[in-house]
């Protein structure tokens, strides 16, 4: 998808330096450039640190950007890059990521102890996985970027996308298992495995496409 | 269908994300798998939880600090909007000591003032010389189609500052108003006095430029064929 009229009008007002232009460019997709660094990162503020670094390099690249491109797409792509930057250079110097995601737990949520630690055990989970596998799982099952964008973002084609993503759930599976002690308790976990059993209950109705 | 070819695709079967026939195979698997409709049970729990993970939102002091950080910025660099083959854009190879020329190519595809031809100093055979073809457009112009043409004691080098057979590049793209610099590195093969052409073209307009290049040496050192 093209960016839109607005879009590029505030692209080439902020290409000669209009700042305001900038920031309101980007001010409504801040929130999803920030879930994405911290998804991929698993620190809050490491994440905030990125995307501020991201987004001074977008500004300076603006003279490159296409304008039959999507921003949201190549700006995703920029903050991504800068993520794995920093990783290499986390990993350089030795450094373990600090688990800070509870701290942003939805209001609704909070007092859910249960349903805090179930989502402590995933994060543990996901941030076990290697960066490869993380990328599609997050930005598909939690960040809800379409297979095309992540596509487009992590610059694979299609079939990897999926291949990934599958690897990545199956992956992630194995690991919750690995997890099943701290699931015990408060959720049924059938012999060999987490969740409910039953038997595949996904609708019997034959996709379209 | 047996277990090793539903077990890759169960996620797709969960996105519901298969053609037709293949997800009524795997459906129909799962109903008499026992191992198949756990697996796709955990898998459907797995997603459930991603999906119910918190979206933090961005801290309110960012915007805040990349209002700072913004301020002490230059105006953005307007850089070339197009793909020119990155084995071309190596000025690291100009490092092996090579002699650095640079011509400047305006273009101003409404005019109708005949082509010029700039020379540029003489380099040794077998050295690479970085060049840079400035286009200039007075307004943005969509579209474009350059190309770049080496004479044939010329050759383009590679990202590892090697001379390889590729005598013209054609791509492409856009001129952005104000001047668009493509740095060019390549190589004299043989002495004599080589060109390259630049040209650009938009629809039926096309403007050519000549860039010469001096190339010195004696015979003995010429590299067949262009390469070494």
């Amino acid at each position: 998808m093209a960016s839109s009229p607005e879009q590029l009008e505030l692209i080439r007002r902020a290409r000669n330096g209009d700042k305001a232009a900038f920031e309101t460019l980007v001010a409504p997709i801040l929130d999803r450039l920030f879930g994405l660094a911290v998804q991929l990162m698993r620190n809050h503020d490491d994440a905030a640190d990125v995307v501020q670094e991201a987004l001074v390099k977008v500004y300076r690249s603006l003279g490159s950007f296409r304008g039959d491109a999507d921003f949201f797409i190549w700006v995703s792509r920029i903050v991504r890059n800068t993520v794995l930057d920093e990783l290499k250079r986390a990993v350089r110097r030795h450094e373990e990521p600090t688990e800070t995601l509870p701290e942003s737990l939805d209001r609704s949520l909070e007092g859910k102890a249960e349903q805090e630690e179930l989502q402590h055990i995933v994060q543990d989970c996901i941030g076990q996985l290697s960066v490869k596998l993380r990328e599609p799982l997050v930005m598909y099952d939690i960040e809800g970027y379409a297979y095309e964008e992540i596509s487009r973002i992590l610059e694979l084609n299609l079939g990897t996308v999926k291949s990934r993503l599958n690897r990545a759930r199956e992956a992630l599976r194995q690991k919750l298992i690995g997890q099943r002690h701290r699931l015990a308790g408060w959720i049924e976990i059938p012999d060999g495995g987490v969740g409910r059993s039953g038997g595949g209950k996904v609708s019997n109705e034959v996709p379209t496409s | 269908m047996k277990c090793q070819q539903a077990e890759p695709i169960l996620g797709r079967f969960l996105d519901r994300d298969l053609p037709a026939g293949r997800f009524a195979a795997v459906g129909e698997h799962v109903r008499t798998c026992e191992r198949c409709a756990a697996r796709v049970d955990e898998l459907q729990w797995v997603v459930a939880q991603l999906k119910a993970q918190p979206h933090p939102k961005a801290p309110s002091e960012l915007a805040a600090r990349l209002h700072l950080r913004l301020a002490a910025e230059p105006v953005p660099a307007r850089k070339p909007v197009f793909d020119i083959p990155r084995s071309l854009l190596n000025w690291p190879s100009l490092g092996l000591g090579a002699a650095v020329a640079a011509a400047l190519m305006f273009v101003v595809l409404r005019s109708s003032q005949p082509s010029v031809g700039i020379q540029v100093a003489a380099v040794p055979v077998d050295r690479n010389v970085g060049v840079q073809i400035a286009f200039g457009v007075d307004r943005d112009v969509k579209d474009v189609t350059f190309d770049i043409k080496l004479s044939d004691g010329l050759r383009f080098v590679d990202a590892k500052g090697q001379p390889v057979n590729t005598q013209e590049v054609s791509w492409k793209g856009e001129l952005m108003r104000g001047k668009t610099v493509v740095p060019v590195t390549v190589r004299g093969i043989r002495p004599g006095k080589w060109d390259i052409l630049a040209i650009v073209r938009k629809n039926q307009m096309a403007r050519a430029t000549q860039i010469i290049v001096p190339v010195q040496g004696d015979t003995s050192s010429v590299l067949p064929g262009g390469e070494g």
